[in-house]
């Protein structure tokens, strides 16, 4: 083999290696981060869910609001302490124009009840049995949140356990109209 | 050539032949298709399974999801484009053969091919005429194969559907039955058999702005607009695409085509409802959308709409610093009313 034949090979193989070894570090991130979703820029799916409370149907969308629908499971360890955050950002957005609603995924109405007692009840709490809406957003495992905007349009999918610098960070540039948030620098 | 090469040669292409036969007639009916779609649908939390293949909840509810469609009559492009919706193109196993995504289907052929021509440069004359012969039977069965997916792929493409086109009888009938047990697949064949049947393709702009397919229904609201309809089909029409191209991310536009139909129809509350959200929402002008809402206030609607009607306002009202008006009284009629309430508190 010619010497300029293995030149490039020996290229080509160190940038097969970097390329993997960048997409591992990556993927070793764990931290919740505004991630891609079909969904975004289009309207919020049209399912209506029951309120596990007051057995209510409720749709998800709502004119005028920010919606923050955060996917959680009884079973998923990270899904409680950003639970009991979301609890407290009702209060702190109480005045404002943004409702939180949690949807309890692949989850056993028993367990469900023993988390919101563990938890906090103050976020609005949808049953989900069949999966249908899971599916409507296309939820791949719990926590995921989505941010709807006031016109019902969803502006961001966040999988991973969200801190309050992020949700908080979120909610004000969708309060400024921001719609494209994927090419925004975030709080982590 | 002996006799030894011609049972091999029949033997392969017999082999050859039924691969391709199955390849090709495969089986359709319902349960088969269920598996068929699901095998190409990627477990959304597994690790390159499919969903037919994975023993995970999500997957099981998946496939339910698609017997469900089955059942509806919804074709396999239809279902396919459905969970690409929400999931995205990785959704699917394979990539569809189009765009950038072609460079994957042709590259294995084509360094097979570089690697065949290779070893025939180094292959000494006697093997030489052998391995020609071979090179092209790869070849050609590497050709076939794509062939096949290929049309595979096209027939699952609702604009190329294999079922035959409706005959007129057949369009006037689906345009004459209730449009609520029409699938948007036979819709999408009778709008592209008569162009001009104004209703089908207003209704599919409902059905498309309700699933969320907004590029779908701008293509047909485009459409729409420059038709030659009845008054009230066009006020309708520029309804439609005005808030069409609002959720496509063009507010300007979208509250152009909104006041044209408010031109035509100043009291349509839907007009109006809407219009009110494209100038708070798209155009940031709340006093704009103030003006609206307070036209929309004074007429008869059901409590849930009310109570979206005057939370809209306190968000306008809002930004304007002016007082809040109380929604107490509307909240008490939501919540009363049969009407699905929205997401509060």
């Amino acid at each position: 083999m010619k010497r300029t034949s293995r030149i490039a090979f020996a290229i080509v193989g160190i940038m097969i290696i970097v390329g993997f070894s960048w997409a591992a570090v990556r993927s070793l991130n764990n931290g919740a981060s505004i991630t891609n979703s079909a969904l975004i820029g289009k309207p919020v799916p049209g399912e209506s869910l029951f309120d596990i409370e007051t057995a209510e149907k409720i749709s998800l969308n709502s004119p005028g609001n920010i919606v923050v629908i955060n996917f959680w499971a009884p079973w998923c360890a990270p899904c409680a302490g950003e639970h009991r955050m979301l609890n407290d950002a009702v209060a702190r957005y109480a005045q404002q124009n943004v409702r939180f609603v949690g949807i309890a995924y692949q989850s056993e109405n028993d367990a469900v009840t023993r988390f919101l007692d563990a938890n906090g009840h103050a976020v609005r709490t949808l049953l989900d049995p069949d999966g249908k809406a899971a599916i409507d957003f296309g939820v791949t495992g719990p926590p995921e949140t989505f941010f709807i905007d006031g016109s019902g349009v969803v502006r961001a999918r966040v999988a991973g356990a969200m801190s309050t610098a992020l949700l908080d960070d979120i909610l004000t540039k969708l309060a400024n109209g921001t719609t494209d948030l994927s090419k925004i620098k975030l709080a982590s | 050539m002996s006799r030894r090469h011609i049972i091999r040669a029949v033997v392969t292409a017999l082999l050859a032949g039924i691969v391709l036969f199955g390849m090709i007639a495969g089986s359709s009916g319902p349960r088969d298709r269920v598996r068929a779609i699901t095998s190409r649908l990627k477990c959304p939390v597994c690790q390159g399974e499919s969903v037919a293949d994975s023993p995970s909840d999500v997957s099981r509810q998946i496939v339910a999801q698609v017997q469900d469609q089955v059942s509806q009559g919804r074709t396999d492009a239809q279902i396919e484009q459905y969970f690409v919706d929400r999931y995205g193109s990785n959704e699917l196993l394979d990539p569809p053969p189009s765009g950038r995504n072609l460079v994957l289907w042709l590259v294995p052929p084509l360094i097979f091919a570089g690697g065949v021509l290779l070893v025939q440069r180094k292959v000494t004359s006697p093997n030489r005429r052998r391995l020609r012969v071979g090179s092209v039977v790869a070849l050609a069965a590497c050709g076939a194969v794509l062939l096949v997916v290929f049309r595979d792929r096209s027939a699952s493409d609702p604009s190329s559907a294999a079922t035959p086109p409706p005959t007129t009888q057949q369009a006037t009938d689906t345009t004459t039955r209730d449009l609520s047990t029409v699938t948007n697949d036979e819709m999408e064949t009778v709008i592209s058999q008569n162009p001009t049947v104004v209703g089908m393709r207003l209704a599919i702009i409902k059905r498309y702005i309700a699933d969320g397919e907004i590029d779908k229904a701008l293509r047909h609201s485009a459409v729409a607009v420059e038709m030659q309809s009845t008054p009230a089909e066009y006020e309708q029409a520029l309804q439609l695409h005005g808030w069409v191209t609002f959720l496509h991310g063009e507010p300007a536009s979208g509250a152009k085509y909104l006041r044209a139909s408010l031109a035509l129809a100043p009291d349509d509350r839907d007009s109006l409802w809407l219009l009110a959200q494209v100038e708070l929402n798209g155009l940031k002008d709340p006093q704009s959308s103030l003006t609206v809402l307070d036209r929309l206030i004074g007429e008869q609607m059901d409590v849930g709409r009310r109570t979206d009607v005057l939370s809209l306002l306190n968000v306008a009202r809002k930004q304007l610093g002016l007082a809040m008006v109380d929604l107490t009284t509307a909240m008490a009629d939501a919540a009363r009313s049969t009407t699905t309430p929205a997401v509060s508190g």
